[in-house]
């Protein structure tokens, strides 16, 4: 399960003219916040944070809203401070810091900033398992970016389109959103995103039983994950990829080696989405592996999954792990 | 240990057809329906696995030729 989140970026819309990402990072102080500004960018949900660093760029995201009256540099600060509590899972959080934002950049009037919110308030609730109302952010995100040109916004709000239609059984649906974001990464040159559309693609033609199309596009985007070495991709698409291996027919010895492959770079980036997954996938294989008594293995797998997915939300990966 | 089975799938139930998740809702209904087959409710079980089938077999996923087998064997 993936989890596209954006940061505003104020480098490629007019929003935000007077407060350029450096000055207002530097306003802040924060490294952090500077670090984050320059890019945005999807990103999967980070571990469950007992980090003072982060405790502190919190606490001076908080401190400086009040001091600012500058609209431009509070949407940011809450930007991040929603980004922040996602990334210890803290969704709520999260939402209720993208509904202040969301708000302010209403008032502004300024559409990228509104659409840039809208997108961030269609993944928190997506994380939160409120589906219908995500869909809604994401389709308002897809128009009013569709129509001021913003591809980059456009891009992710089909991505994160997708994978809700994936997840209501939509599979053309999320199909048509999926391929139209894939089309137009690929003509901005947006690996990253293009390699997160391939994986969700996968994921697609996985639920479908399309083994051979659910393959090449795990090939494809692992390929960019190794390429850009980008971590968290990598260890979902060796995941899901191992699943498809182990459903197909494929070596089951090997589809278990490569999801325990994904599993520990999951632990180690603190994925616990892609972490459920690979208990999930592997109870299943497991199953399916009767030569040996297995249960134990499988029972010890799907707690852990059940643990994992009780923490993080009510959304799908609690809904698997019971259904397992 | 059945009560305790039911109970989880009937919470994922709950959570599937809250976020209309349609795949998860008729796979908790084909777990429910082979509960029942345990417990000797034959007609239940075939009701329930007969809407799992439908709904998997609407959306395409790739376990209603699975639940179909299951349904002609309970059949038998």
């Amino acid at each position: 399960m993936t989890y596209h989140f954006w940061r505003v970026d104020s480098r490629k819309g007019s929003d935000c003219r007077n407060h350029s990402a450096k000055h207002v990072a530097q306003l802040l102080g924060n490294a952090l916040f500077a670090r984050y500004w320059p890019h945005t960018q999807n990103f999967h949900v980070g571990p469950a944070i007992n980090n003072t660093q982060n405790a502190e760029d919190n606490n001076h995201n908080r401190h400086c809203l009040p001091l600012h009256n500058d609209p431009c540099a509070t949407v940011g600060a809450l930007t991040n401070l929603s980004s922040l509590a996602a990334k210890r899972g803290l969704y709520g959080e999260a939402r209720a810091h993208g509904v202040e934002a969301l708000q302010l950049a209403r008032q502004m009037g300024t559409p990228r900033a509104i659409a840039t919110q809208l997108t961030n308030m269609g993944a928190f609730d997506f994380h939160l398992g409120n589906y219908n109302s995500a869909e809604k952010f994401l389709q308002q995100a897809l128009e009013l970016a569709d129509q001021h040109d913003y591809g980059d916004v456009v891009v992710f709000a089909r991505a994160n389109l997708g994978e809700i239609y994936t997840h209501f059984g939509q599979y053309k649906e999320a199909t048509f959103y999926l391929e139209a974001g894939l089309s137009l990464a690929r003509q901005s040159q947006h690996r990253r995103a293009e390699g997160n559309l391939l994986d969700l693609l996968g994921a697609v033609a996985l639920a479908q039983g399309n083994w051979e199309a659910s393959e090449s596009c795990f090939v494809q985007s692992l390929q960019i994950a190794r390429e850009l070495k980008y971590q968290e991709r990598l260890g979902s698409v060796l995941v899901r990829q191992g699943i498809l291996r182990g459903r197909s027919g494929g070596s089951r010895a090997q589809a278990i080696a490569q999801i325990e492959e994904g599993m520990t770079i999951a632990q180690a980036g603190g994925n616990r989405e892609t972490l459920i997954t690979a208990r999930l996938g592997l109870a299943e294989l497991y199953e399916i592996d009767s030569k040996d008594d297995l249960s134990d293995q499988i029972e010890m797998h799907l707690n852990a999954a059940l643990t994992l997915a009780r923490e993080i939300s009510g959304g799908i990966f609690l809904m698997r792990a019971l259904i397992n | 240990m059945l009560a305790d089975a039911q109970a989880i799938l009937e919470e994922a139930f709950t959570l599937a057809e809250k976020t209309g998740c349609r795949a998860e809702a008729a796979l908790t209904r084909f777990g429910l329906a082979r509960l029942a087959l345990e417990e000797n409710s034959r007609e239940v079980a075939q009701s329930m696995g007969e809407e799992s089938h439908k709904v998997l077999q609407a959306i395409g996923y790739y376990r209603a030729a699975e639940v179909e087998a299951w349904l002609s064997s309970t059949n038998r």
